[in-house]
């Protein structure tokens, strides 16, 4: 049983140091609300696909290249996006994390790498790689 | 952070996974978690593999158990026989070993297959190296504290941050490692027993009480729960069984589905965790080893 669901790495992807290595960064275009129960809602643009819109123009409706999006995040989710300040490393923004709610460094990695990850197909963040960094395969010993 | 190079680090940790316990750098951590199987990453990658059984009627020489894993085909990795070291010979004093070695493209193991003439259990023991590089002073400190059965009736499980000492009457059933939700399942006959830990407590509670969240996070703790006190914490516990009393008992004698239930929840606050535990079954209280479980199951 692999711990915490985590998939063997593909054959052509970054290192684990290497993507510990990156610095994630907030997309400047998205708008923060504090909400009263201290979580955040995030509104971030999204670019409709063209031939959406052009289908949707064939049908008479407004042209609309831009749609906006909100993501609500939780507790955990604002405090992980709050450390996300440009500067910090994934590997730093997860002992932050950890240290923040005593949590387990393994299991700290997992929820914060899984976050980043979900933050990042949305638009939400950008990773900037470390300078002079090598896409390896990470390797699994073989069977005995 | 090979074995070669962990004794530098400095802190050690207990892991102990279903009769099999050893001290570990604290820095790694399990990758991979089976029922009598264990792979041990440092941050660099794999650092240990351990796997383990029973032996089936007599206990074959290790060396026999080392021909087993030979591969058929000739082009595939072959695993050469190697006499133990002197410091891997005094750490596994009076166990039965054969060393091992292996190479294959970038990646080297030394192992050692164990067998304990005790309790009759064969144990595969490999750490990872690159090749041309030995498994270092840190291989043999985990092989001397290694233990394959202890003295007592508990069987000790320490993983990531959960430490129980369950008795040995349980078998390991399953086992959950997810992010904010570890499980260990037991089961013996009639009875099974579930070790939960969630986390962080102070997210999950957010000002709620303990009893409102404990009748979520433990389906079936219906009722009005008493108050306890495991260790230092404050906790709650529900207790259900099949009505005693007249019609109603041979009610539930006529109908075997009627269980006994006992949830309980603690909240150790010092380590922001929620600790619960549940036994259901068909065997009625008292169950004297219940609160000794309890006290020993414990977030480290």
């Amino acid at each position: 049983m692999k711990v915490f669901k985590r998939r063997a790495a593909a054959s052509a992807g970054a290192s684990r140091e290497a993507s510990l290595a990156c610095r994630p960064a907030r997309n400047p275009e998205v708008q923060e609300t504090p909400l009263d129960s201290g979580e955040l809602l995030l509104t971030y643009p999204v670019r409709v696909r063209p031939w959406f819109e052009a289908l949707a123009r064939r049908l008479g409706a407004p042209a609309a290249g831009v749609q906006t999006r909100r993501l609500q995040l939780d507790t955990l989710g604002t405090a992980a996006w709050q450390l996300l300040d440009g500067q910090r490393t994934v590997e730093a923004v997860v002992q932050a994390f950890g240290r923040k709610f005593q949590l387990h460094p393994r299991e700290a990695e997992v929820s914060v790498t899984r976050f980043l990850k979900e933050l990042g197909k949305r638009g939400l963040i950008g990773l900037k790689a470390p300078p002079g960094a090598v896409r390896t395969a990470e390797g699994r010993p073989p069977r005995t | 952070m090979s074995a070669a190079t962990a004794t530098a680090a400095g802190r050690w940790c207990e892991t102990a996974w279903n009769g099999v316990r050893l001290q570990v750098p604290a820095g790694w951590h399990p990758r991979e978690v089976g029922r009598r199987y264990l792979l041990l990453a440092s941050p660099a990658g794999p650092a240990m593999e351990l796997r383990w059984g029973p032996a089936a009627r007599t206990l074959p020489a290790p060396a026999d158990y080392l021909r087993r894993l030979q591969p058929r085909n000739a082009s595939r990795r072959i695993i050469r026989p190697t006499p133990l070291s002197a410091a891997w010979q005094e750490a596994l004093a009076g166990f039965a070993c054969q060393g091992f070695t292996w190479s294959d493209g970038g990646q080297a193991a030394s192992g050692v297959v164990i067998c304990c003439p005790a309790c009759r259990k064969a144990t595969l023991v490999q750490f990872f190296h690159p090749p041309g590089a030995g498994a270092g002073p840190a291989a043999a400190r985990i092989l001397t504290a290694f233990r394959d059965h202890g003295a007592t009736q508990t069987v000790v499980y320490a993983l990531f941050d959960i430490r129980a000492e369950v008795p040995a009457m349980f078998e390991l059933a399953a086992q959950r490692f997810e992010s904010g939700y570890f499980e260990l399942a037991f089961r013996r006959p009639r009875q099974r027993l579930v070790l939960h830990r969630w986390g962080p407590a102070q997210v999950l509670l957010q000002g709620a009480p303990l009893a409102t969240l404990g009748r979520r996070l433990l389906p079936g703790s219906d009722g009005r729960p008493e108050d306890l006190v495991v260790g230092a914490h404050r906790g709650l516990g529900w207790s259900q069984g099949p009505p005693d009393r007249g019609w109603q008992r041979w009610w539930g004698v006529l109908h075997p589905g009627e269980r006994f239930r006992h949830y309980r929840i603690w909240h150790a606050a010092d380590r922001n965790r929620l600790m619960g535990i549940s036994l259901e079954g068909r065997l009625p209280p008292p169950h004297p080893w219940l609160e000794a479980l309890c006290e020993a199951y414990e977030s480290i």
